[in-house]
């Protein structure tokens, strides 16, 4: 086995340097900003066990969404089908429990419904890929469409109405549930964000998904398969939206068809304000984890500050352009001093 | 490399995390929030202006009014942890979901927050102090009589589609079903859809040339109706009689007008004041009844000039 990964001949000086120009870095100051702000307008208040723990297992489910959608965007594609797919899995997962037992429904019932919601975002995800691969349809189109299936699909099988047969150990022991002090919603969502990061930083498959980012054609003559990256990349993406839905299930304990409407959108601002390109090639998956903080911390703050969450559009919004405009403006100061 | 900046992040956020709560000065009033089922609604906006009112009126509570701008559970309860954490006293609630919103409800009472449920509630409220709602049901029945009256007790009614997930909407539509197929059996019940699409009422009409009645099951769904109504023929449109549901001001100008012949108002600005004055009352310990229903009003053209029924217009803003 070769490895062609080219070694920078960087000095640690110039690598710090990176760090501190990267995106990642100017959203987490940001973060870090907006977080000191609130807890020195709210002492006692924001900065508390209960709030943080709150506020991040609040947002664990757009962290596994957001997983999935770096490596899809690094890979210059686009996934507009993960929040329809995610109630979609919620409604075989409860479907498949509802019948093994409903509420009453042990730890076995559980894993098959894990197994449910995985397998129908790796299917979802399959579709897609091949779809994209085979058809050559552009991504954003075969993901409307699928997002479109997905939600009517809930829907079909619901009757509009929502099910409820959750295990209750589910609940109690993952959606509420603690390992080592730590919510369990927090603790799947770290180890997602801890793996992503990983495959997407430091294997092949993730240079493969970078390189065929910044240049499919090239990526394709340098020999990679760009086809199988693609369809593995929906794949990812569609098992990330299937592990929402599980954990969705277990928090609420309810298909939520007219919720999780937003999902894909936040997901999306928390890809994009963590320094993954838009145009492709270069990503990273904690800085999408740290992203979707921004809009989450942001509402946070301003409900308690009794502001109705109007405003948060407007400053989400804001804190989006600007921090994609700094690091456009830095970027372009970058090349031109060589 | 770039862990780093993420290890350091993630060390400030732990310390943060640690820094003990400080201890609250004894509160002189009564902190009370209400978290709205969205804040996009004129019934929300009138439950509102009602616990607003009641506040103002009561001196020594402080109000605060939370929640999202869409039906969404997802969107709601991230409103309902940071209501929490801000230190309210007691959450006034239009759960947007019977269970989804019982684990964040549940662990704001667990910190001694009192919590009382306004026009839907939990699935599970034996930790809940007290409930304050219509009988949806019940109104949906009243509807369906309403409008088989209109229809001179025969022709075809039609049911707009829906929102899926809904709870109190699903209990309306299920009222007005039951009461229909048990007292009015000439009345054929047309359509019952799920879509959130404005055009469905137009093709509904083309489909359903005998539609004489129709039942509009709220205030979104009603106006878009009134809309696609307005657009038939004449000669077709006079031959239909609306009940809605819900008396939002621009549906009060459609029954001014005669689109629609009745409307079953409700009282959310009174579901707000009780809501206030139950919480208040729990706050300082008195005993509060576990579930406060509020009725309906039947508002026509003939009676919505009385004061005694103008009342019950919906507002758009609190002034």
């Amino acid at each position: 086995m070769t490895t062609t990964r080219p070694t920078p001949p960087a000095p640690a000086r110039l690598a710090l340097r990176r760090v501190l120009a990267s995106q990642a870095m100017l959203t987490a100051g940001t973060l870090l900003v907006v977080m000191t702000l609130f807890t020195v307008l709210f002492p006692g208040k924001f900065a508390t066990l209960y709030n943080l723990q709150t506020l991040m297992v609040d947002y664990s489910g757009i962290v596994l969404l957001g997983v999935g959608l770096t490596f899809i965007m690094t890979s210059a594609r686009f996934d507009l089908s993960v929040g329809a797919v995610l109630v979609f899995s919620c409604v075989l997962g409860t479907k498949a429990m509802g019948a093994l037992g409903g509420a009453s429904g042990g730890w076995g019932v559980v894993l098959i419904g894990l197994a449910v919601c995985l397998g129908t975002g790796l299917l979802a995800g399959l579709v897609n890929g091949l779809l994209i691969v085979k058809a050559r349809v552009p991504s954003i189109i075969v993901t409307l469409g699928t997002l479109s299936v997905a939600q009517g699909a809930a829907y079909v099988l619901t009757g509009g109405v929502d099910l409820y047969a959750v295990p209750k150990v589910m609940l109690d022991h993952i959606g509420q549930g603690k390992l080592l002090g730590l919510p369990i919603p927090i603790v799947v969502a770290a180890l997602a964000v801890a793996i992503g990061s990983f495959v997407l930083s430091q294997t092949r498959f993730g240079q493969y998904t970078c390189a065929t980012g910044s240049n499919a054609e090239a990526a394709r003559r340098a020999g990679i398969n760009i086809d199988r990256v693609a369809i593995t990349l929906y794949l990812i993406s569609g098992a990330g939206a299937g592990l929402a839905g599980f954990m969705s299930l277990a928090r609420y304990g309810s298909t939520t068809l007219a919720a999780h409407q937003n999902d894909n959108l936040t997901a999306l601002l928390g890809v994009v304000l963590g320094g993954t390109s838009l145009f492709g090639g270069t990503g990273t998956v904690v800085g999408t984890a740290v992203g979707v903080f921004i809009p989450g911390v942001l509402s946070n703050g301003l409900v308690m500050m009794q502001v109705l969450p109007y405003w948060q559009y407007i400053i989400v919004g804001i804190v989006l352009i600007a921090v994609v405009y700094i690091n456009l403006v830095k970027r372009r100061g970058r090349t031109e001093g060589g | 490399m770039r862990h780093l900046s993420t290890a350091a992040l993630s060390t400030l956020l732990l310390l943060t995390a640690a820094q003990p709560a400080q201890a609250q000065t004894a509160p002189k009033k009564y902190k009370i929030a209400l978290i709205l089922g969205t804040t996009t609604d004129n019934f929300y906006t009138s439950m509102q202006c009602g616990a607003v009112e009641a506040a103002r009126k009561f001196g020594d509570v402080e109000l605060t009014v939370q929640g999202a701008p869409r039906w969404d559970a997802t969107l709601q309860t991230p409103v309902v942890n940071a209501v929490t954490a801000s230190g309210a006293q007691a959450i006034a609630i239009a759960v947007n979901d019977g269970r989804a919103l019982f684990a964040p409800l549940k662990a704001a009472h667990d910190k001694g927050i009192k919590i009382i449920g306004v026009d839907t509630r939990l699935a599970d409220s034996s930790f809940v102090t007290s409930n304050i709602s219509s009988d949806n049901r019940a109104l949906g029945a009243e509807a369906a009589r309403t409008l088989a009256k209109l229809m001179g007790e025969k022709g075809t009614a039609l049911i707009p589609p829906i929102t899926p997930g809904i709870t109190t909407v699903a209990d309306r539509i299920q009222g007005f079903i039951d009461e229909m197929k048990a007292h009015h059996k000439n009345i054929r019940i047309a359509y019952k859809g799920v879509s959130e699409d404005a055009s469905a009422f137009s093709a509904a009409f083309a489909a359903n040339p005998d539609i004489t009645g129709m039942f509009l099951i709220a205030n979104n769904e009603a106006l878009v109706a009134a809309g696609a109504i307005r657009q038939l023929p004449a000669a077709r449109r006079d031959k239909i009689s609306v009940v809605s549901f819900d008396a939002a001001p621009a549906l009060v100008d459609a029954l001014k007008s005669n689109q629609i012949q009745a409307i079953v108002a409700q009282k959310p600005a009174q579901m707000g004041a009780l809501a206030v004055e139950t919480a208040r009352k729990a706050l300082m310990g008195q005993s509060v009844a576990k579930s406060i229903p509020t009725g309906g009003v039947g508002l026509t053209r003939a009676n919505i000039g009385l004061p005694a029924f103008a009342q019950y217009v919906y507002k758009s803003s609190c002034k």
